[in-house]
């Protein structure tokens, strides 16, 4: 069925009106939240009370300041010209399909290895999982798309600390996440997997036992963290957070940052505050700072991630800092990490490996079972519909 | 059957052509105008004699995107070069096949399959496809479409020598010549823009 244009035409017409009237309602928001984050920057915040106090209220993510300074920027101090080993992972899943010919998952991470001001030509580490269904599990969700997205998660994890540890050398490491560094809703998540969960502590923890620099590379992030954080203490913090509106609904943290940061420079760092991490261990809580990688006239905000190991020394987020700059830049005018996405073209299962693979699954089964897999008629039908043909 | 000079993988063919992929990190990239052979997999005696027509350099966004850079750091560069999935295309014609009973100038029976691998002749592999026969390849060169004709016989014809030379038949460079005259002389435009490719191709007539 083709798209009816004579209908979508007035709703797009329609859309665009109601965006320039959020528009001028969200730079209106913007001016008077970055007037709060200056008027509290001059004043001294109570971070021990704030803690308290949303301990008790909030089941939100919040923003800490991690130090005294909330609104400073901060240039890269250095140029990056010593040598640092940078290792990013990234992975990708084939999801079950009940409407292929067999139905399973699997998992592809890659860890991307570069040495920069060095000759040597980076190597790529992969590592592929094949997830079956087990039938004995008295739990449905062990095999949907959400639990194989958070396996592939922690994969990641740890075939990051497991590379960056045995590395050896003398130069810096640092691990990269494509992401956050954080699992939200981990304990929900996890209620029925102890052993993923106790597998990503133990990632986590070589890492931070190694003291390798690590970090998570949110791009375009749309968190609202530090405005939460202004909204709260503008009025009394000790009101009834839980039923007060937001009152800069319309905004998020990277359009205040867009203003405060010229390029290259990066905030002051912020504690990630959730229910999770006042009960998690000092390895696992994580902290934050907003970076600006875009250029005068097109400021682009990244949000780093980075475990308490690496904010306690300030050596490390600096050289961090500057890592990253200098990997953004090799995109040119889109400034996103080098190692990233070469860590994400390494992992990407494509179309014709992903038929591939299914085809080997389905001719084991086949063998072994002596009976012939294939696809749902449903499925069948779509693929004909899809082909097309060329005469 | 010598093993050695393999570069490529076959992609796509059909009667007439087909398409192998070769990876830039390896070495030696294969020339336009070289002969090169397809030993087919599943039959240890025959293999496909063909010309390379075309070595085109693929590109992706991403590396549009980097070549726009002010500055491509080594590591960067080995990387794309190395690690990148990023093959050259080259496209080769067919030129005849040996089977059991010997070279012939006719079209292979059948195409290669994908990943068949794809070898550079040595010299005396030229010359002995070459010299079989009277020349009957050459209808295949003549024929190819979207390709500069002239130059591709020049630099095979160039080539060609050097093998015969050294296959002391140093007469087959003329009677080369003398059989492209006798074949284009229906199209003198084309014939005169052979014989001036020829010029250009400084080849010994000794």
């Amino acid at each position: 069925m083709p798209i009816n244009f004579e209908q979508l035409q007035p709703q797009i017409l329609q859309s665009g009106i109601s965006l320039g009237f959020q528009i001028q309602e969200r730079n209106a928001q913007l001016q008077k939240a970055a007037k709060f984050f200056r008027d509290l920057a001059s004043s001294s915040i109570d971070v021990e009370r704030l803690s308290r106090v949303l301990n008790k209220k909030s089941e939100k993510r919040y923003a800490i300041p991690a130090e005294a300074l909330i609104d400073g920027s901060h240039p890269a101090d250095r140029e990056t010209d010593q040598k640092i080993t940078i290792l990013a992972a990234d992975g990708s899943q084939i999801s079950p399909n009940r409407h292929e010919a067999v139905s399973f998952g699997l998992i592809n991470t890659a860890i991307f290895i570069y040495r920069t001001h060095s000759t040597e030509i980076p190597s790529i580490v992969t590592e592929t999982a094949l997830i079956h269904p087990d039938p004995s599990s008295q739990y449905d969700d062990e095999f949907d798309e959400n639990m194989i997205a958070l396996q592939r998660d922690i994969a990641e994890r740890k075939l990051l600390a497991k590379e960056a540890c045995q590395l050896g050398c003398d130069n810096p490491v640092i691990a990269l996440i494509d992401g956050p560094l954080q699992l939200f809703n981990l304990r929900q998540l996890f209620q029925n997997q102890k052993k993923l969960f106790e597998e990503y502590q133990s990632a986590i923890q070589q890492l931070s036992e190694k003291n390798i620099i690590t970090a998570g590379y949110v791009d375009r992030p749309r968190a609202d963290y530090v405005i939460r954080m202004i909204d709260f203490l503008k009025e009394n913090p000790e009101r009834n957070i839980q039923s007060g509106e937001p009152q800069f609904p319309l905004i998020c943290d990277s359009d205040i940052f867009s203003l405060l940061l010229r390029p290259g420079e990066r905030s002051s760092l912020f504690n990630l505050y959730s229910k999770n991490s006042m009960e998690s261990k000092e390895s696992m809580k994580i902290f934050f700072f907003y970076l600006n990688v875009g250029t005068i006239p097109k400021p682009m905000i990244a949000r780093i991630e980075i475990p308490s190991w690496t904010a306690q020394n300030v050596e490390s987020v600096n050289l961090l800092h500057a890592c990253i700059l200098e990997q953004t830049k090799i995109f040119g005018i889109y400034p996103y990490p080098y190692v990233l996405h070469r860590a994400h073209e390494s992992a990407l299962i494509n179309f014709a490996e992903k038929n591939q693979i299914t085809n080997l699954v389905a001719q084991e089964l086949s063998r072994q079972e002596k009976s012939f897999f294939q696809k749902s008629n449903k499925q069948i039908m779509k693929d004909m519909s899809n082909r097309k043909i060329s005469i | 059957m010598n093993h050695s000079n393999a570069f490529g993988r076959i992609i796509s063919a059909n009667s007439r052509e087909c398409v192998a992929g070769y990876r830039t990190s390896e070495k030696e990239l294969p020339q336009f105008a070289s002969i090169v052979r397809i030993p087919v997999q599943e039959e240890s005696s025959y293999q496909i004699y063909g010309l390379v027509t075309d070595v085109q350099i693929e590109q992706d966004d991403f590396l549009r995107q980097i070549a726009a850079a002010d500055s491509i750091s080594d590591e960067v560069l080995s990387d794309n070069r190395v690690n990148r999935n990023i093959p050259i295309v080259i496209r080769i014609l067919f030129l005849g096949f040996q089977n059991e009973s010997g070279f012939s100038h006719l079209l292979p029976p059948k195409p290669p399959l994908s990943l068949d691998s794809i070898y550079l002749c040595t010299l005396s592999e030229i010359a002995g496809f070459t010299s079989h026969g009277n020349f009957g390849y050459l209808r295949h060169i003549l024929r190819v479409s979207n390709v500069p004709i002239a130059e591709l016989l020049a630099v095979h014809l160039r080539q060609t020598a050097i093998a015969q030379t050294a296959n002391n038949h140093s007469a087959w460079i003329k009677n080369a010549i003398e059989e492209i005259i006798d074949l284009m002389r229906d199209d003198s435009a084309g014939l005169l823009e052979i014989l001036s490719a020829l010029g250009d191709a400084d080849i010994s007539m000794e």
